[in-house]
C-alpha cells in the first residue's frame, strides 16, 4: 500500500474516532464557559468595542489560548498509549502501513478533530462579543486570521510534543506534567521564576500576537514592558513553534520505529 | 484478607498517586535553586509557598486517574466487594500519602519562616480544603465523564482558572466565597472559615456523587473511545 491512501485512511479514522468523544466536547465546552465567565465577571469588562478589530480578536484569542490548548493537549494524550493499552499495536504492525504513517494520521486526524470544538468555542465567544458590542463582520474575519496566526501554531506544537511524550510516558503521567508545564510555561512571569513564559517557545503564541498584531494579551504572565517585538519576530515565533512541532513528530516517528523494530 | 486488599491497592495507585506529590515538591526545589542561581533569591519564598498549589493539582489529577481505573473492570464488578469500596481504598491510600507530603511541606514552610504567618491550624487548612475539593471533583469528573483525559482536562482548566484569577476578579462577592486561595484576615477570620467550610462541603457533595455513580456498573462499563 502506498503511503498516501494509508495516510488518508488513518487521518479519517482518527478524526472520526476523536470527534465523536463526548468528553472532548464537554471539556472544551467547560473551558469555553470558563473564558466566558472571565469576561462576564471581570470588572474591567470585555475588550471595548472600539479600536482595531484585531485587538478584540487577539485579546479573546489570547485568553482562549491560555485554557483551550491545555484541554487540547490532554485530550490528545491517550491516542498513542491507547494502542498499547488495548494491545492492538502488534496487529497494526502486521499491516503494510508503516508506524510513521499512523503517527501522522494521529497528528492530522485527531489534532484536527480536537481543534474543531476549540474553534467552535472560539467562534461562539467572538459571536457573543459581536452581539454585545454590535461589532461588524470585520471582527469575525480578524478572529479567523488571529486563530490561524496565533492559536494554530501553538496547537501544532502541543500536538507534536504530546505524541512524542506519550510514546515514552503513560497518558496520566503526561497529563500531570503537561498541566504543570502549561502553567509554568505560559503564566509564570519571568520576573518571578525561571520560565519559558514570554520567550519564543511559549506555546500560547505571545510572540505572534505581539509581533503581528501589537496587542496586549492574556491574563497573567505579563510580558508587557518585558520586551517589544517586531513583525519579523512575530513570524519567527510562528516558525519556531511549527519547527518545534515538526521536530517532535519526527522524533516520535523515530521512537515508534525503534519500538516496532524491537518487537 | 483486608490487609492484603490494602496492600494490593497500594500497588495500584501508580506513578501519578505515588510520585505526583513528590514531583510538586521536587519542582519547587529545582525552581528555588534556579532562582538562586539567576539572582532571583527574593522570589524563593513565593516559589516554595507555591508548591502547595501544585499539591492541590496533584490531588485532583490523582483522584481523576484512580477513580474508575481498572483494566479488569468486568471481573472486578463480579466480586463480592463493591467496586466503590476498592476505589475508596485506592483513593484513601493516594490521598493520605498526599496529605502526609502536604503536612510535611506546610511544617517545613513554618519552620523555615516561609509560611503565611496565619497560625499552625490555618496553615494546614490552607492546603487541606483545596486538596479535598480538587480530589473529590477529580473523582466525580472521572466517574461521570468515564474518560481519564477529559477529567484531567477539566481539573487542569479549573486549577488554572483559580491560579490566574486576577485580584480585581477575586474580590468580587460572586467569586470570593469559592476561592481556593482565600485571603485570610487574622483580625476577623470568619470569611476564611466560611470559605473553608464551603470548600469542604463541595468536596463532600462531590465525593457523595462519585460514591453513588460508582455503584452503577452499567455506567462504569460504558468506557470512552
Amino acid at each position: 500500500m502506498t503511503a498516501a491512501p494509508a495516510l488518508l485512511g488513518a487521518v479519517r479514522y482518527e478524526f472520526l474516532m476523536q470527534i465523536r468523544r463526548r468528553g472532548l466536547w464537554l471539556v472544551m465546552g467547560a473551558a469555553t464557559a470558563v473564558i466566558a465567565t472571565f469576561f462576564a465577571i471581570n470588572p474591567g469588562g470585555p475588550p471595548a468595542g472600539t479600536g482595531p478589530w484585531s485587538d478584540a480578536a487577539s485579546l479573546l484569542s489570547g485568553t482562549m489560548a491560555y485554557f483551550l490548548p491545555l484541554a487540547f493537549g490532554v485530550m490528545m494524550s491517550d491516542r498513542v498509549p491507547r494502542e498499547r493499552r488495548l494491545h492492538t499495536t502488534e496487529v497494526l504492525e502486521s499491516l503494510p502501513t508503516r508506524p510513521a504513517v499512523r503517527l501522522w494520521g494521529k497528528l492530522l486526524g485527531a489534532g484536527a478533530a480536537t481543534a474543531v470544538p476549540l474553534a467552535v468555542g472560539y467562534l461562539l465567544l467572538i459571536a457573543l462579543w459581536m452581539a454585545l458590542f454590535r461589532g461588524p463582520a470585520a471582527v469575525l474575519a480578524a478572529a479567523l486570521v488571529v486563530l490561524a496566526a496565533v492559536t494554530l501554531p501553538g496547537l501544532a506544537f502541543v500536538a507534536g510534543w504530546t505524541l512524542l511524550t506519550t510514546e515514552l510516558l503513560s497518558a496520566a503521567v503526561f497529563s500531570v506534567l503537561f498541566v504543570g508545564y502549561w502553567f509554568w510555561g505560559n503564566f509564570m512571569p519571568p520576573q518571578k521564576m525561571p520560565t519559558i513564559s514570554c520567550s519564543i517557545v511559549q506555546p500560547a503564541g505571545d510572540w505572534a500576537a505581539k509581533g503581528l498584531f501589537d496587542t496586549r494579551r492574556g491574563l497573567a504572565g505579563d510580558c508587557n514592558g518585558f520586551h517589544t517585538l517586531t513583525t519579523a519576530q512575530g513570524w519567527l515565533g510562528i516558525g519556531v513553534l511549527l519547527a518545534g512541532a515538526l521536530v517532535a513528530v519526527l522524533a516520535a516517528q523515530i521512537v515508534a520505529g525503534l519500538r516496532a523494530a524491537r518487537r | 484478607m483486608t490487609w492484603a486488599c490494602w496492600r494490593q491497592e497500594l500497588r495500584r495507585i501508580g506513578w501519578v498517586g505515588l510520585y505526583g506529590p513528590l514531583a510538586a515538591v521536587a519542582l519547587g526545589a529545582v525552581f528555588s535553586v534556579g532562582a538562586a542561581l539567576l539572582h532571583m533569591g527574593g522570589q524563593i519564598n513565593g516559589i516554595q509557598r507555591g508548591m502547595l498549589d501544585f499539591l492541590w493539582l496533584s490531588a485532583g489529577l490523582s483522584a481523576a486517574a484512580l477513580a474508575g481505573e481498572d483494566r479488569a473492570l468486568e471481573l472486578q464488578l463480579s466480586l463480592p466487594t463493591p467496586f466503590r469500596v476498592t476505589v475508596g481504598r485506592r483513593l484513601t491510600i493516594a490521598l493520605v500519602w498526599l496529605a502526609v507530603v502536604a503536612a510535611a511541606l506546610a511544617g517545613y514552610l513554618a519552620v523555615s519562616g516561609r509560611d503565611l504567618r496565619i497560625g499552625a491550624w490555618n496553615e494546614q487548612l490552607a492546603w487541606l480544603a483545596p486538596c479535598a475539593v480538587m480530589a473529590a471533583v477529580g473523582a466525580l469528573a472521572r466517574v461521570i465523564l468515564r474518560s481519564s483525559p477529559a477529567s484531567f482536562g477539566l481539573i487542569g482548566v479549573v486549577w488554572i482558572f483559580f491560579e490566574i484569577l486576577p485580584p480585581s476578579m477575586a474580590r468580587l462577592a460572586l467569586v470570593r466565597p469559592w476561592l481556593l486561595r482565600y485571603p485570610i484576615v487574622l483580625a476577623s477570620p470568619e470569611g476564611w472559615y466560611l470559605n473553608r467550610a464551603l470548600l469542604v462541603g463541595i468536596a463532600l457533595a462531590a465525593a457523595l456523587g462519585a460514591h453513588l455513580a460508582l455503584g452503577r456498573p452499567d455506567r462504569l462499563l460504558e468506557g470512552d473511545a
